[in-house]
């Protein structure tokens, strides 16, 4: 399997997984809910963990999206140039989109790595390492927009080389 | 570097990098970074980073999936078409009173839904052909679907409100109870515009034929009764917040669970179904949240630049009324939502303009409303209109892009004219918060 396939399938089926923790979300605050207002036990965990589980959809959501190349664009310039220049451009914009995505990821390693040198927790009565984990999680799904957009590059130059070859 | 030659560099990056096509997430993101490295150094990229994970770690913020995946579900039920079925047996003989009813359809399922799109698509799906059907004026038709459509997030709950409430620290309930005059008052004003329209040539808005008409009173009621359900969940959502029992992303996940027993009693849920929202909610959390990530790092390095402290400067030094200075940032705002998506807009220029706005002697709730009938205009103005564009995926092909964006201008006209008043009279939105 190609490796530009690779990638593709494994967000694609990371980012599917992943979205069943909206619904986890969903059962925990009905929980929450039912347990503050019939039982009047408020629980301590709900609150810091739909954060927890919201976040990490949040952060895995870009390398979804970007996969297929479908973050928001005004494209209205865009949809009047001439194909050769809309090549141009779909290659500029890779290129660009890799040196935010590799700045991103440098920030977001070291980010990283602070919040594990001192395990950082939450702070709060319960004291998770969420941030760890999250933090852990966004430079890693940096990574992987990098590794995405190095592939959407070299597609995007291929196809220039191709138009430049034939024509 | 000085802060004016930075502030017209990165305004003018940001021009050129959307129109090279490239994603508005990494145009302001790119922007972010590269600026962040040229003024502060490597190290000025730990704050980005930073400010990127506390914005991702907010509470309210996990109302933003509960309320789409709500609005997904709703989609996905017969719910809408229902809606529109049960309107519809109500227009009677009154020309335009199917675009009338329409309307009355599309606020309610503004009240369902928080986001713009679904509920054009729907709409678009079930109103269109019935009143093109019907030989409804075409542009007034197109017109009543994406200005309709787009009440979306002016009927409370609202995306565009929670994430206002987010970037300026504004709590989301009491923006939920001040939008909800002036968007019902939006809705007024469009159903009486239609109205004034049919009845001075009622060619444009013919009622159906009399055959059609002819609906027993007994079943008018019957159809309203299976919606007893859904319009009770909107109920005890809205309810909640409004009086504060619960915090709004409580309530967005409630629901949530109420929509999935109002679905299954329905006898329309499936996990076929639940997979395919939760993906819908995945996706547009994606794209909404790289967005707010991009926007963050953008005006987390113009905060530090001392960029909001300039630009007050620059209005304040006008030496103009305060609400010169407030039309003058509406007006800004027009032009960047012809360009730009609200998210984008938002991040962008709330944390700049409201605390001028405040500075001013004026209420960040009524300019949260502002915002939110700004962006109102944003969704319907070309090029980049995206309410047009929603609808322009399901209508008929002989419906063109330019058709669509010619029948949006009366309602643009109107939005101006609501948010205007609202403007000048800051109680149509502050009335009811102060109860």
């Amino acid at each position: 399997m190609p490796q530009e396939d690779r990638i593709a399938r494994l967000t694609r089926t990371v980012g599917e997984s992943a979205s069943w923790l909206y619904l986890v979300v969903v059962g925990i605050t009905a929980y929450e809910v039912t347990m503050r207002y019939l039982l009047n036990a408020p629980t301590l965990w709900v609150h810091e963990l739909s954060v927890a589980l919201a976040a990490t959809c949040f952060v895995i959501g870009g390398p979804l999206v970007h996969q297929d190349r479908r973050h928001i664009t005004i494209s209205f310039v865009y949809d009047r140039m001439s194909p050769v220049a809309r090549r141009w451009a779909r290659a500029l914009s890779s290129l660009l989109t890799l040196v935010f995505c590799i700045f991103l990821a440098f920030a977001t390693i070291v980010q990283a790595g602070l919040a594990l040198k001192v395990m950082e927790t939450t702070g709060t009565a319960l004291n998770w390492p969420i941030p760890v984990y999250l933090k852990t999680l966004f430079s890693v799904c940096a990574v992987m927009m990098t590794l995405q957009t190095v592939l959407h590059l070299a597609r995007d130059v291929a196809v220039l080389r191709d138009r430049a070859g034939g024509a | 570097m000085s802060i004016e030659l930075i502030t017209v560099l990165m305004f003018g990056a940001m021009l050129v990098l959307l129109a090279l096509g490239l994603p508005l997430a990494f145009v302001t993101g790119l922007i972010g970074v590269v600026f962040t490295v040229g003024l502060f150094g490597m190290n000025g990229l730990q704050l980005i980073a930073s400010r990127i994970y506390s914005f991702m770690n907010e509470y309210a913020l996990v109302s933003v999936p509960m309320f789409i995946m709500m609005a997904s579900l709703l989609e996905r039920s017969g719910v809408a078409k229902d809606l529109f079925d049960a309107m519809r047996v109500w227009a009677g003989r009154l020309s335009g009173g199917l675009a009338i009813q329409t309307m009355i359809a599309a606020t309610i399922m503004g009240a369902m839904t928080g986001i713009i799109g679904g509920e054009i698509v729907l709409l678009g799906l079930i109103a269109l052909p019935q009143m093109l059907r019907l030989g409804y004026d075409r542009k007034l038709a197109i017109g009543t679907i994406c200005a309709g459509g787009s009440l979306g997030t002016m009927i409370p709950p609202s995306i565009v409100l929670i994430i206002y409430g987010l970037t300026v620290n504004v709590p989301i309930g009491e923006l939920f109870v001040a939008n909800l005059v002036p968007g019902l008052i939006l809705s007024a004003v469009y159903m009486a515009y239609i109205f004034v329209r049919c009845q001075i040539d009622p060619r444009l808005g013919p009622p159906a034929p009399e055959s059609e008409r002819n609906v027993p009173f007994a079943r008018k009621l019957g159809l309203l009764r299976g919606l007893a359900l859904p319009l009770l969940v909107i109920g005890a959502v809205l309810g909640t917040i409004y009086f504060g029992i619960a915090s709004v992303t409580e309530a967005a996940g409630m629901g949530v669970v109420g929509t999935l027993v109002a679905s299954a009693v329905r006898r329309e849920l499936s996990w076929k179904g639940i997979r395919e929202s939760l993906r819908q909610t995945m996706h547009t959390c994606g794209m909404l949240l790289w967005l707010s990530f991009g926007a963050t790092a953008m005006i987390g390095v113009y905060n530090l630049a001392g960029g909001p402290g300039f630009v007050k400067e620059l209005f304040t030094g006008l030496d103009l009324p305060p609400v010169v200075i407030v039309l003058m940032m509406m007006a800004i705002l027009v032009v960047l939502g012809c360009v730009m998506d609200w998210v984008g807009i938002c991040l962008l220029t709330m944390p700049i303009f409201v605390p001028i706005v405040i500075a001013l002697g004026y209420s960040p709730v009524w300019f949260g409303v502002l915002f939110c009938l700004n962006m109102q205009i944003s969704y319907l103005t070309p090029p980049f209109g995206p309410a047009a564009f929603y609808l322009k995926g399901v209508a008929p092909p002989d419906i063109s892009l330019n058709d669509i964006f010619a029948s949006l201008w009366p309602f643009i006209i109107l939005q101006a004219i609501v948010l205007l008043s609202v403007l000048f009279v800051p109680d149509i939105a502050m009335w009811l918060p102060s109860l």
